[in-house]
């Protein structure tokens, strides 16, 4: 049997606030093969940034709770300290596009020296090593290696996040994480940024994780998808599966919701708000708002797995 | 405001804030008890220069300071002849003499640091003769005194030098009078001593009235300074000085910058410039020297000197600060929707740039307080404080006149300051915890 | 003939002066340059363009928040470059409604609900608080922030994203405006949200026959509230047509690539890469000579695209473009993707 290349097994992570207890990922299990590009769809409050948050181990202070297995490539790294995780998982194995990232490049530093930094740091390469490969990258991307030497403010928005793209890149890890990549940029960049995603992962098939709540961008990369409810996974399935029939009510609305423009269809929207992760409730967690709801609604359902492969957190499917 | 309910409750996360607070409360109490058991005027007049202080004794440590001795220390005693009962002898039609037997127990094992006996007489031409004779509790007499009297006089027993030469060895009569003034090492003779007065009255209608005091070394919950004086009504009386200072200060100046800044920010232009240039020029002015300059060749009156202190405060670093966030809101959505929907100018900035960052005003403000109140103390002991109140600034002034910690009459000093510092902490502290509530960015700190 | 239409904006300009060093020459950025359009009452009009198109700009300076360059913008008759006094400002305003992307932002957080509906009502002098009662309980009824007594009170961190906005859309219709200006409304809600709150939108503007100008990045949204949309670029309204017009046949080389960047949820997208034109929007400061798309466009014209700014023409009926491409094709088909 294959090793997966991601496995999320029973993940919890709680935070302490003023006003109780956030149970922002509620026991969640995923696996994820490689060369797959999985998207993390799911509303304000879901949960979806805290999931990243616990797979890459950057925690605020508040945590309460932080258990379960990740597993990359056979190896548990919730047992690893901190020191090995830093230096051996975090960027190298597993990097982060974090949301306007492009705005978090260094301002003093050169675009060049800062695309190499993860090499330095995580694979002790000599910078001129490193410069070699991060003009490799640029070319990935589609920046000329002119711009190796310029300054963050030289370059365009766009140009930015591609840089970005590149030091996620550089140190070739199994998995890229992307949170919202794409959302503070102009519809064309957008456009281009997704291309140059859809190359990379054809060229190098590279694995990501693409969290996101525009739904319509996600199907431009992703081969599965997961959709997160308040802490929980509630659906997972392949593209085909997910985007053209979902399953759960609640993606079934989501897709009703979103809207298109090569056909006309009636827009839905699902009345009211997902519960607060301090107190969710008991039972299936979008019960109060889902239109097929039912009796056996007040527990909270198992995760069903079904045989086309697809996995629902819903009653409607034993 | 749902602003400061929400602080309220944050507040009990911070034990430092609550602390503070029990501290405030009950400087508020104390400040409320003054002022309604020693009226405004009846303080003055005790701690003003002409105040009789009679019966207390000089430099008196507080009563509670026996508390730590096993040998203790004095208190005062006051005999008055309206206590006891008159004998009238009639000699002639006009002349009569009247006796009066005061007397009283001493019982302590220290000797009193003083004894005085004041008189008043009532009569028209011819003064009374009186003598005071001593009678210790053996039955032994001295006789201290043989002198015709005024109507108000005062005869200093312990300081009569010719009374101590010749009848009590040399020493004082505060120690010959209690004990065996020929024995080598004169201890207290415990027991009841009796002054005997006889008044030789030369008309009809003649009255004389008599106290006696002995002085002892301890007085009151905060004993006295060098003119007798309670030290604990300048204490009391201090502290809603001192908060009402404080406070009036804080707020004065932090409200007017407040509002200042804001304008400045919102129309910008000229306007901003020649707050800023004005703010610069201001904030090189030495406030202290100006201060002193103005108690030495003006006036010392606490008013003046708290609006001259709200003055100079006014275009402080303060402006700065709260310009840049007024700054930085000025572009917010909901400004830009109340320009939309027909604000003023004059509106935007009170009813909703000032609400916006008013909450950033209540720390700043509350560890403003304690600067304020510490400014007064400090101008007081540079003998600038206001002349006829009585402040804790005032106490420390006189303390250090008066060689306080050289004679060792620490009391004096550590009082006031104690009281200053606890009002400093507690304002700090409270102001500590509601930054950290206020700003949300600390809030991990 | 009367004239039917609410707002007339003629050649706009509105550029704002780049504020440098004491020696430097001060540049302009130039956010509306030579904009026109007629809107009549009760007509929603789509504005379609990228941040740093101009759209938030014309937007602001016809709400009277900034003052034209040139050009003018009329409405009801009244020439907002002509106001000359606070007062007549203060009238202009009466009849526009600002709903703003941001709902938290857009609300100031010391207030409760019932005090910001308060706010344009006591401005406008209207102080009756038996009225303004009314008003409020009307208003908040309209965008179902129901039962009202819970909501009045309430202040606005208490409230969810879509419940914010739909207090913002309340305080926009306060005073009966006759146009509202909507600047992505939707764009910081959730996406379930946004239906929802697009529709209420869309039924206030019916129920009141309001003009609307609504302001997005997001073309597939168009479809479910516009008669009219305009496409800006670079301070530049590129194309003008009727919706459905537009969406079938779109002239402007950045329309097409506008059009073919929007993705939908179709998992075969994942296989294809999209054709758009590489580049960014131009700085508003230094536009490109000629037409502002030709340095990203495919079909520019050398010699005439990069040396002149194309004039508006109407290749089909009340179907506009700014775009060489159509020079001598007035009313006919072509290049239509």
């Amino acid at each position: 049997m294959t090793e997966h290349l991601l496995q999320l097994e029973d993940l919890y992570l709680h935070f302490k606030t003023l006003q109780g207890v956030v149970q922002a990922v509620d026991g969640v299990n995923l696996v994820m093969d490689s060369q797959d590009a999985l998207a993390v769809i799911g509303e304000s409050g879901c949960g979806k940034t805290s999931l990243i948050r616990a797979i890459l181990r950057l925690l605020p202070r508040n945590v309460q709770t932080y258990k379960g297995r990740i597993i990359l490539n056979g190896v548990d790294t919730m047992k690893l300290s901190e020191e090995r995780f830093r230096s051996e998982i975090r960027w190298n194995r597993i990097s982060f596009v974090a949301q306007a990232a492009m705005n978090a490049l260094n301002p003093v530093v050169r675009v060049g020296a800062q695309v190499a930094e993860p090499l330095m740091t995580h694979q002790s390469l000599s910078k001129t090593e490193a410069l070699k490969q991060a003009i490799e990258v640029f070319r990935l991307v589609g920046v000329s290696e002119d711009f190796l030497n310029r300054y963050a403010f030289e370059l365009s928005g766009g140009m930015r996040q591609r840089a970005i793209i590149a030091m996620a890149l550089i140190t070739k890890p199994d998995l890229v994480v992307l949170d919202e990549p794409t959302s503070a940029l102009d519809m064309l960049t957008q456009a281009n940024i997704m291309n140059v995603l859809k190359g990379i992962k054809r060229d190098l098939s590279q694995s990501f994780i693409f969290i996101t709540h525009d739904v319509a961008t996600t199907s431009e990369l992703s081969n599965r998808g997961m959709v997160m409810y308040a802490g929980q996974i509630v659906e997972v399935g392949t593209a085909h599966q997910f985007y053209l029939d979902p399953y759960h009510p609640y993606s079934q609305k989501l897709m009703a919701s979103v809207p298109t423009l090569r056909e006309t269809k009636e827009l839905e929207f699902i009345p009211g708000q997902p519960p607060s992760l301090i107190n969710p409730p008991s039972g299936c967690r979008f019960a109060e708002r889902c239109h097929k709801r039912f009796e056996l609604c007040d527990k909270e359902p198992p995760m069903m797995s079904l045989e086309d492969g697809r996995r629902v957190k819903c009653w409607l499917y034993k | 405001m749902s602003t400061f309910k929400r602080a309220f409750d944050s507040m009990r996360h911070y034990p430092s804030a609550i602390a503070g607070l029990i501290i405030i409360g009950l400087l508020v109490a104390v400040s409320i008890y003054a002022v309604v058991s020693i009226p405004y005027s009846e303080a003055i007049n005790l701690w003003s220069s002409q105040a009789e202080w009679s019966d207390t004794p000089r430099l008196a440590r507080p009563a509670w300071f026996n508390l730590f001795r096993s040998q203790k220390l004095p208190g005062t005693t006051v005999v008055r002849t309206s206590d006891f009962s008159e004998t009238v002898a009639p000699l002639t039609d006009t002349t009569s003499k009247i006796t009066t037997v005061l007397s009283f127990d001493y019982e302590y094992e220290l000797f009193p640091e003083e004894v005085n006996v004041f008189f008043t007489s009532e009569f028209s031409e011819l003064k009374p003769q009186v003598t005071l004779t001593w009678i210790y509790p053996d039955g032994k007499e001295v006789r201290l005194f043989r002198e015709p009297i005024g109507t108000d006089q005062r005869f200093s027993v312990s300081q009569d030098g010719q009374l101590s030469r010749t009848k009590l060895n040399g020493l004082s009569a505060h120690v010959g009078l209690f004990s065996d003034p020929f024995s080598d090492e004169p201890t207290v003779i415990p027991g009841t001593y009796q002054l005997r007065i006889d008044v030789m009255s030369f008309e009809p209608g003649t009255t004389v009235d008599a106290r006696l005091v002995v002085y002892g070394s301890v007085h009151g919950v905060a004993g006295t300074d060098h003119r007798r004086r309670d030290l604990m009504i300048a204490l009391l009386w201090g502290t809603p000085i001192a908060l009402m200072f404080g406070l009036f200060a804080a707020v004065g100046s932090t409200l007017i910058t407040f509002s200042i800044a804001a304008i400045g920010a919102w129309y910008g232009g000229w306007l901003d410039a020649l707050i800023q240039r004005i703010t610069e020029v201001n904030l090189q002015l030495p406030v202290l020297p100006i201060l002193i300059m103005v108690g030495t060749f003006y006036s010392r009156s606490i008013w003046l000197i708290l609006g001259v202190i709200i003055v100079l405060n006014i275009f402080s670093a303060g402006i700065k600060t709260y310009r840049a966030m007024f700054l930085q809101v000025k572009n917010s959505p909901f400004i830009e929707a109340a320009r939309a929907y027909g604000a003023s100018d004059m509106r935007i900035v009170f009813r909703y740039l000032i609400p916006k960052i008013a909450p950033v005003l209540v720390p700043n403000f509350v560890t403003l307080i304690p600067n304020f109140v510490f400014l007064e103390a400090s101008l007081a002991v540079l003998g600038l404080g206001d002349p006829i109140l009585p402040t804790w600034g005032k106490i420390l002034d006189d303390a250090y006149k008066g060689g306080a910690l050289y004679r060792g009459d620490y009391y004096w000093i550590l009082q006031p300051a104690i009281l200053l510092l606890f009002t400093g902490l507690a304002f700090a502290m409270l102001g500590f915890a509601l930054d950290r509530i206020f700003n949300p960015r600390l809030r991990g700190v | 003939m009367q004239d039917k239409s609410l707002l007339k904006v003629q050649d706009l300009h509105t550029w704002f002066e780049l504020r440098r060093f004491v020696f430097a020459r001060a540049g302009y950025v130039r956010a509306v340059d030579g904009v026109s359009f007629e809107l009549p009452r009760g007509e929603a009009l789509a504005l379609v363009g990228e941040s740093g198109s101009g759209k938030t700009s014309l937007a602001r300076t016809i709400l009277g928040l900034y003052k034209p360059t040139s050009g003018d913008v009329v409405f009801e008759g009244l020439e907002l470059s002509k106001l000359k006094n606070k007062k007549e400002l203060h009238k202009y305003r009466y009849d526009l409604g600002y709903v703003q992307q941001d709902p938290y932002g857009a609300l100031p957080p010391f207030m409760s609900v019932k005090k910001i509906l308060m706010e344009p009502m006591q401005i406008h002098g209207i102080t009756d608080k038996a009225e303004q009662l009314r008003r409020i309980r009307e208003g908040m009824e309209e965008v179902k922030l129901t039962p009202v007594d819970d909501f009045i009170n309430k202040f606005p961190h208490q409230l969810s994203g879509g419940q914010q906005q739909r207090v913002v859309i309340a305080r926009a219709m306060i005073l009966r405006p006759k146009l509202i200006a909507a600047d992505e409304p939707v764009s910081m809600l959730d996406a379930s949200v946004r239906v929802e709150i697009l529709k209420l939108l869309r039924r206030i503007q019916e129920a009141h026959n309001l003009a609307v100008i609504y302001i997005t990045h997001d073309l597939s949204t168009v479809r479910y509230f516009s008669e009219r949309i305009f496409i800006m670029y670079a301070a530049k309204t590129v194309e003008k047509a009727p919706t459905e017009s537009l969406l079938s046949n779109h002239f402007h080389p950045y329309t097409t690539a506008l059009l073919s960047a929007i993705p939908d949820p179709d998992p075969k997208n994942a296989e294809v890469l999209r054709d758009v034109p590489l580049g960014e929007p131009p700085s508003l400061v230094n536009p490109p000579m000629g037409c502002r798309f030709h340095p990203r466009c495919a079909q520019a014209i050398k010699g005439l695209c990069d040396t002149s700014e194309p004039p508006q023409f109407e290749p089909q009926p009340n179907h506009y473009v700014e775009c060489w491409l159509y020079r001598d094709k007035e009313n006919a088909e072509q290049n239509a993707a």
